[in-house]
């Protein structure tokens, strides 16, 4: 019998554990070197402060603020790049208008977009503004490129049969453009998390994940800081997943059409 | 019978490639013809100009509507079913007649299997399906039984001829075998 050249699952679990856990202990290490928890918390207090703030009322509000001006901010991005990238995909004049707004958002650092966002629109919707703006480019690059590199040969068979653009955008175009999509929308949201609780660290809205990382910040709180930290870690994976699951949904719809 | 399906001293260039040089082809209706010839003379081109899909510098295409064509590659949607891609060009109000096509052409148990997990000569069949699965007066055919089995052509021949019947042909091909199985008339194309 030949060997088996891949690597069983429970070896794979150990080595990711044991990664795991090296990275813990020399974050110990360093935090019992540093000896100042306001300098470098240890993994055992900023676990007891994740702990007493997911009793606190207020860390669900923080949560529930600051997922929802991200998502709005993202879900508005994929909207309006999906229609903009279909429209651009066939006017030239509309690929031409949107071009300098993608290169300007993809260039332009996410902190002078925060400071202009702070002056013209309220700091509370500042980090859907920001998730917006850092999600378009990204989503809609991408959808352009699938649009533009859909099956040229089946699109004759589409003009040749006649098919209806409704048949056309499920037998075609859909299932092409999925892997762009998806792709482009898993960075966005990603980008979107980053960004959105950035711009809130800067404009401080009352009540949200931004506004505790500054508290914690301004108070040498590291162990609450990195408490949150890995809130939003949670939450940007928590909605990744939900993304994902959504766009598996949508993919096996579609084949049953 | 009148020669309805017509191409009248068509010229067609690619480049400084010319293709096709006052070339003129008429096909009555209802009629079976293959175009033979060697490879690379310009039957593709012909088959492009019939369908639309490429337009003539110089000369006169008629043909009749509506048209259904099997290309010279399968040109299916990969990741759908074998019924999904006749769904492309039907809708579902056809799936049961999709299906017994399906089934006559010995795809009847693959029919909701993604296309990708097909054989060559599957494929093939499925792009056939698909030429027969909408109503058409003019069948252009480039290549139909390529990757088929002789007795798998056989079959599939005698589908075509049954959806087929009364409406006109045209099929491309290098084998004078497979003119016959259609009952096709010759045309070397020169």
């Amino acid at each position: 019998m030949m060997p088996s050249t891949t690597r069983p699952e429970w070896k794979k679990g150990a080595y990711r554990l044991l990664a795991v856990a090296f990275w813990l202990l020399a974050w110990q290490l360093t935090a019992m070197a540093v000896g100042h928890e306001f300098l470098l918390a240890s993994p055992l207090q900023v676990f007891i402060s994740f702990v007493r703030l997911l009793t606190l009322p207020s860390s669900y509000l923080a949560f529930l603020n600051s997922t929802l001006r991200v998502l709005v901010g993202f879900f508005t991005a994929l909207c309006l790049a999906l229609l903009l990238a279909a429209g651009a995909s066939r006017s030239r004049l509309i690929h031409e208008l949107v071009s300098p707004l993608v290169a300007l958002a993809r260039s332009v650092p996410v902190t002078s977009f925060v400071i202009l966002a702070i002056i013209l629109v309220s700091t509370r919707w500042l980090s859907a503004l920001i998730a917006f703006v850092i999600a378009f480019p990204v989503i809609y690059s991408n959808v352009l490129e699938g649009l533009f590199a859909q099956d040229k040969a089946l699109l004759e068979v589409a003009a040749v049969f006649r098919v209806t653009p409704f048949r056309k955008l499920i037998y075609i175009t859909l299932p092409q453009l999925y892997s762009y999509l998806l792709s482009g929308a898993v960075t966005a949201l990603g980008l979107s998390w980053k960004s959105g609780i950035a711009a809130e660290v800067i404009g401080i809205p009352r009540g949200s994940i931004g506004e505790k990382l500054y508290s914690a910040k301004v108070n040498y709180n590291t162990a609450d800081l990195l408490a949150w930290t890995a809130f939003i870690v949670l939450l940007s994976l928590l909605t990744n997943k939900i993304l994902k699951a959504l766009f598996s949904r949508g993919r096996e719809a579609l084949t049953r059409l | 019978m009148s020669d309805q399906i017509l191409l009248k001293n068509i010229t067609k260039s690619f480049g400084s490639n010319i293709v096709l040089k006052d070339y003129s082809l008429s096909i009555p209706t209802g009629k079976s013809v293959c175009l033979m010839g060697p490879s690379g003379i310009g039957k593709t081109t012909v088959f492009r100009l019939l369908l639309g899909l490429t337009l003539p510098d110089t000369g006169k295409v008629s043909t009749i509507t509506p048209m259904s064509a099997v290309f010279q590659e399968d040109r299916l949607a990969e990741s759908a079913s074998a019924l999904s891609n006749l769904r492309l060009v039907t809708g579902r109000a056809k799936d049961e007649s999709n299906l017994h096509l399906l089934h006559l052409l010995g795809l009847g148990e693959e029919g909701k299997k993604p296309v990708k997990e097909f054989s060559g000569g599957m494929k093939r069949r499925v792009a056939v399906a698909r030429a027969l699965a909408v109503d058409f007066e003019f069948l252009l055919m480039d290549e139909p039984f390529k990757g088929l089995d002789e007795e798998t052509k056989k079959i599939t021949a005698e589908v075509i001829k049954t959806y087929s019947a009364g409406k006109t042909i045209l099929l491309i091909s290098h084998d004078a075998d497979e003119a016959a199985l259609l009952d096709a008339d010759i045309i070397h194309f020169s």
